[in-house]
């Protein structure tokens, strides 16, 4: 049986990785939902034993998706939230069955447990978790939009740029109590801040398309910036679609207060180190969308860039808002500590 | 093992202090305090927890008045140490003395590991901020600094600026620049202290020890420290802390006036250490992990409480 268990698990998690590679996908929302997916089925099989075992697998698993694609993070993410309640329910089942072993000392409470120890309950409790991250993950915009009517007040003027689903569902939520107006900016190259213009005009919201350039004039009557990130990053900085720097600076300096909307799989436990964030994570995609091909001759005698991302420090943050709660920026190390596993000391 | 003089506990445990510290050359003074108090733990004869604990105590003292300038790591690490030895006496079920006594001694001996680690452990985090090609400023002589420094891949090339600092010693910022310069791929050039505002544009990022972290992020090190943090600041440019957490300390200080004028002064009653607020500090790079300000209170909690 576990070997037919295991070809399938092996096979979904080649799909995803080739997915990945070929950078075939929109939203991080739907890797993170595929990489449940393939826990769940192999949480299912008789192909690992113990924690040890399982944990050793999701480790190997974060680290072939980290390669495929390493400015992707979602997916990692959620492994190592995984890997965290993994830990936590064996050491959970294991303290109860030996209630005397329990270690004040917090640092040292994971030292000493043997991971490799089988407890059968442990397959229901972890499957029971990935449940509940599905239904997370699934529910998460929604969640996130709950929390609208709290920001978004009557005759305000919000500014957004390019398209979120989870800023979507957030103003169309707002657009439910309040009256208020919506100004996109349009997130060239990829421009699609007109589709989310399109969307929420259909919607009736009075919506007000710029263009990039325009940001600064423009900011001086906006009340609030609402934004959508790629992922958080462990000092509660963003990388986030190149252009909402830009944003964030003109933000600052009209004292303008700029929210960003988070769903938790995108929270990373990673520190942006290197003063440019283009040597270590930013990726560089075809230029195309600056330059027609048709214009070839144009090519070789110009260089043409086409970064996607943009690192945002954490000064420029006021407010994050995740599916699970609001925090500041500088609280984001508190979320880190309980969402992910702790580095060994 | 060392001269004893006998009826004087304190020059004994003075004695060991200093043998200590001249075994571990390299290692900081904290340290050797630690086998001090070890030591205390194995040679006590007394027979209640507390006369051990008291003896531990004025061990502590002791160690404190003679340390000279490393007296803030000093005292945080064996704050520290005693916390850790006397957490879990209340779980030990029989109340034997030498029960007791072996579980300091085993708890105290794993703290001690831990601080000895602690330097490699930094560094080995600090030396990946360094880039090909970039340029770094580094300020007072920092032994976890230089670790990192060393670290630093060779085929990674880059520069740094070392200011001349406040001499304690005659010969410990020459130590400093002269092993820095001993690493090939490491072009140095040293400066004055007040040639920082003039060198910063052209700074990548800088990098400083401390001698403490104090609880709210912020730290205590060698005065200079202060003004680079506040240039820096000024220049956007990054700024990051090496340090071992044993040098956490429970110290709030909300100004320079705050800071114990004990630890503030040195020879001559010159100014030896600034305050740097949180403000000014990109990131703490310790051995529990890369920290933000915000983030060194909870650490201390869990380190004290």
């Amino acid at each position: 049986m576990g070997s037919v268990e295991e070809d399938t698990t092996t096979s979904s998690l080649l799909a995803l990785e080739a997915l990945l590679k070929r950078g075939q996908y929109t939203r991080s929302g739907q890797i993170s939902l595929l990489t449940l997916d393939i826990v769940e089925k192999y949480v299912q099989s008789n192909c690992w034993k113990t924690a040890g075992d399982l944990i050793t697998w999701l480790q190997d698993t974060a680290e072939t998706l980290r390669k495929a694609a390493a400015s992707e993070t979602a997916s990692g993410n959620l492994i190592l939230r995984l890997i965290k309640i993994v830990r936590d329910d064996f050491t959970n089942r294991h303290r109860s069955r030996n209630p005397g072993l329990m270690s004040q000392n917090s640092v040292d409470s994971e030292q000493g447990l043997d991971f490799n120890l089988e407890i059968p309950e442990l397959r229901s409790d972890v499957q029971n978790t990935i449940y509940e991250l599905q239904s997370e993950l699934e529910l998460s915009a929604e969640n996130i939009a709950e929390e609208a009517d709290k920001h978004i007040h009557s005759n305000e003027v919000v500014l957004t740029m390019g398209k979120s689903k989870t800023v979507e569902a957030f103003l169309k939520r707002a657009a439910k109590k309040a009256v208020f107006e919506v100004i996109v900016a349009e997130c060239a190259p990829a421009s699609n801040g007109h589709e989310l213009a399109h969307s929420l005009a259909s919607s009736k919201i009075q919506t007000t398309l710029i263009a990039d350039t325009a940001i600064f004039a423009m900011m001086s009557r906006v009340n609030k910036v609402i934004i959508g990130t790629h992922s958080v990053l462990a000092n509660g900085g963003l990388k986030a679609i190149a252009g909402i720097h830009l944003v964030a600076l003109a933000a600052k300096y009209y004292n303008v207060p700029v929210i960003v909307l988070v769903p938790m799989y995108k929270l990373s436990p990673e520190y942006p180190l290197s003063t440019d964030i283009n040597k270590t994570t930013n990726r560089f995609v075809s230029p195309d969308q600056l330059l027609d091909y048709s214009d070839g001759d144009v090519y070789s005698k110009v260089c043409a860039y086409n970064p996607v991302f943009d690192y945002v420090p954490p000064n420029l943050i006021s407010l994050f808002i995740f599916n699970i709660g609001s925090l500041a920026p500088s609280y984001i190390y508190r979320l880190l500590h309980e969402t992910y596993p702790q580095i060994k000391r | 093992m060392s001269a004893f003089v006998p009826g004087s506990k304190d020059n004994e445990i003075m004695n060991l202090f200093e043998n200590f510290i001249a075994i571990g050359q390299e290692q900081s003074p904290a340290i050797a305090a630690v086998r001090t108090l070890i030591h205390t733990i194995q040679n006590h004869d007394g027979s209640t927890v507390n006369q051990l604990v008291q003896e531990i105590k004025e061990a502590i003292r002791i160690v404190e008045t003679i340390t000279g300038k490393s007296k803030l790591a000093v005292s945080s690490c064996c704050a520290q140490f005693l916390q850790h030895a006397t957490l879990n006496l209340a779980n030990i079920e029989s109340a034997e003395m030498a029960m007791c006594k072996n579980h300091m001694e085993e708890e105290g001996t794993k703290y001690l590991q831990r601080c000895e680690r602690a330097i490699t452990k930094v560094a080995s985090a600090g030396a990946p901020l360094i880039f090909d090609g970039a340029k770094i400023l580094v300020h007072s002589n920092s032994q976890v600094v230089l670790e990192a420094l060393k670290l630093v891949p060779e085929n990674i090339k880059f520069t740094a600026w070392i200011t001349s600092s406040e001499k304690d010693a005659a010969n410990e910022i020459q130590d400093f620049e002269y092993e820095v310069d001993k690493c090939a791929n490491i072009t140095t050039n040293f400066i004055q202290d007040s040639e920082i505002g003039y060198i910063m544009e052209t700074i990548d990022l800088v990098l400083v020890g401390a001698e403490a972290v104090v609880k709210n992020g912020g730290i205590l090190n060698k005065v200079g420290t202060l003004s680079v943090a506040i240039c820096a600041k000024e220049m956007n440019k990054p700024l990051y802390v090496l340090a071992e957490s044993f040098k956490f300390s429970l110290i709030y200080p909300l100004n320079q006036r705050d800071v114990p004028s004990e630890f503030r002064y040195g020879a001559n009653n010159r100014v030896r250490i600034d305050y740097t607020p949180p403000k000014y500090i990109t990131m703490l790079i310790t051995d529990r992990g890369l920290l933000t300000p915000t983030a060194v209170c909870d650490e201390l909690l869990e380190m004290y409480l």
